[in-house]
């Protein structure tokens, strides 16, 4: 659905909203009721070496000092069964074409009760961790969620446009369930130009197609579920995602639905002091590869301010159906590793200053500019396969 | 496992015990004098309070009301019956929040306040200061 399209229905939603408050009229329904919360922030990245061209989030030689965001959460509990919920955002990236703005998602709630709540229209999608919460800078130790499962990999959808039930079993006992079943259309996170490039490879060199430089691909038929076991150990809690659609695509000579499936396992720990995280997942898709991420992260507040935090991660791609020769090339675009170092300063839970560095291996997501480099610098055997950066990050939310 | 799944739920009750018992000595938990509730678990009282447990044993919907984040009481309440500090509590409500799945309860600043919702909804709960007059319409939750 477009934007101007969102947008139309979440009018329409505060419209009834504020018409449901009026006609109620001595029921619970008020504006009162409505919340507004809002997160943003800005980030500027480097990275060290002025010769290195690679672009890892947003750090590259020059420095970039133009990446801003801001969202809008608007609930609406129209009356004990019925939750509307929306997020309108803005975000600015290096260029002036970067500028965008939009709906996160808008959803109609219906809870028949705690066990089991309908949810209809554009939902965030629960997979893992980070999905639901990925752009919020305050619930996260470093600037961005980590990129072995959260980068563009397309391992994650943004929001789903569809139907889903959500619920928590056993809330009143120490061990609990959460659940998430959903089915409909899914948006991928998805920057694919380095397989691509590998791909074409040098025979198409002079001839070569243009890249597709898109990033997100759009998936039909989608049918995913999350899991989360709550355990008695306050703040421990492990899960399981996956979910399978499909695109129709010419391929291979061969024009039809091809199917992707994600899955993953995730875990984690919370207290007033530590952080920690973890999480595997492997994506198949039948076009033409196959990728697993995975990530270890924790963070430690050494005072009320202070807090330090790392990461390991790893992305790897094996593309099929595509030569030796031209893989070749350039492996080092198959793969990311990354390890990265933090020191946050928090003024509160809702503002806090980030700086960390990171060292990647490879070029899955730290290359050079596709428009121009990438594709000349992959087949030249000239890409530089390691990049250091350092990031400096401000995040708030209310 | 096995020593797991014991020690666990001992470990809990130890730490919620004494924990319990500071907060009988700094406030106390209120409900409508009509609610049929006279007592609540700990554990069930923080889930209350997370809107984990939405509803009363007697199948009515739970309304929670919280005092505000500023004040002293709510960051005693935190720490004796979430056994987390408030930061904590903060990022569980963004977490809520962003990914469209709860928002907290409406706060009060004051006693006097917290009192007024709950005395004029049947089905709310809250906390005040141990020291506070309690007003009409009102009783006092006892924790297990």
């Amino acid at each position: 659905m477009t934007t101007r399209r969102w947008v139309g229905f979440l009018c329409a939603a505060m419209t009834a909203t504020a018409l449901a408050g009026h006609v109620a009229g001595a029921q619970e329904v008020s504006l009162e009721k409505i919340q507004i919360h809002g997160y943003g922030g800005w980030s500027f990245g480097r990275t060290t070496d002025n010769r290195n061209t690679n672009f890892f989030l947003f750090a590259h030689s020059r420095g970039d000092y133009f990446h801003n965001e801001f969202a809008l959460n608007v609930t609406a509990p129209l009356n004990e069964n019925l939750t509307i919920v929306a997020q309108p955002f803005w975000h600015s990236g290096h260029h002036a074409n970067q500028t965008a703005s939009g709906l996160d998602y808008v959803f109609g709630e219906w809870k028949f009760a705690d066990q089991i709540k309908l949810r209809v229209g554009n939902v965030k999608q629960p997979f893992g961790i980070y999905t639901e919460i990925f752009d919020v800078g305050t619930l996260r130790p470093f600037a961005t969620a980590p990129q072995s499962i959260y980068g563009p990999g397309g391992m994650i959808g943004k929001s789903y446009s569809g139907i889903g039930l959500t619920g928590a079993l056993f809330a009143e006992r120490s061990w609990g369930i959460d659940y998430d079943v959903y089915g409909g259309g899914l948006e991928t996170l998805e920057e694919d130009t380095p397989l691509q490039v590998l791909v074409q490879g040098t025979d198409t060199i002079g001839t070569a197609k243009a890249l597709n430089l898109n990033g997100s691909r759009t998936f039909r038929d989608v049918i995913g579920g999350r899991l989360v076991f709550r355990t008695p150990l306050d703040g421990f809690s492990f899960g399981g995602s996956s979910y399978s659609g499909t695109r129709p695509l010419t391929r291979r000579g061969q024009a039809k639905d091809w199917r992707r499936t994600t899955s993953a396992v995730h875990a984690e720990y919370l207290n007033d002091a530590w952080l920690l995280r973890s999480e595997i997942a492997r994506e198949s898709d039948e076009t033409n590869f196959k990728a697993t991420g995975a990530y270890g992260e924790a963070a430690y507040r050494l005072t009320n301010h202070w807090q330090v935090a790392g990461t390991y991660g790893t992305y790897y791609t094996t593309l099929e159906n595509v030569s030796a020769a031209n893989i070749a090339l350039a492996p080092s675009l198959l793969d990311h590793k990354e390890t990265a170092a933090g020191l946050n300063y928090w003024f509160s839970p809702n503002f806090v200053l980030k700086t960390s560095y990171s060292h990647v291996d490879g070029n899955r997501f730290s290359h050079p500019d596709p428009m121009t480099r990438l594709r000349a610098l992959s087949t030249g055997g000239k890409l530089i396969t390691t990049t250091d950066a350092l990031l400096v990050s401000g995040h708030l939310s209310f | 496992m096995r020593i797991l799944k014991s020690f666990l739920p001992a470990l809990a009750l130890l730490v919620g015990a004494s924990r319990v018992e500071a907060q009988r000595s700094s406030f106390v938990v209120v409900a409508h004098e009509s609610n049929p509730i006279s007592a609540v678990r700990s554990d069930e009282l923080s889930k209350m309070f997370l809107k984990k447990i939405t509803v009363w044993r007697t199948k009515k919907p739970v309304v929670v009301v919280d005092q505000a984040e500023t004040t002293k009481i709510r960051q005693q309440f935190s720490r004796d019956v979430h056994h987390r500090d408030l930061q904590s509590i903060q990022s569980y409500w963004q977490t809520q929040i962003f990914s469209g799945r709860a928002v907290p309860p409406q706060q009060r600043g004051s006693d006097a306040e917290v009192m007024a919702f709950v005395a004029g909804n049947p089905n709310a709960i809250g906390y005040v200061s141990a020291t506070a007059t309690l007003a009409p319409g009102l009783k006092v939750l006892t924790i297990e």
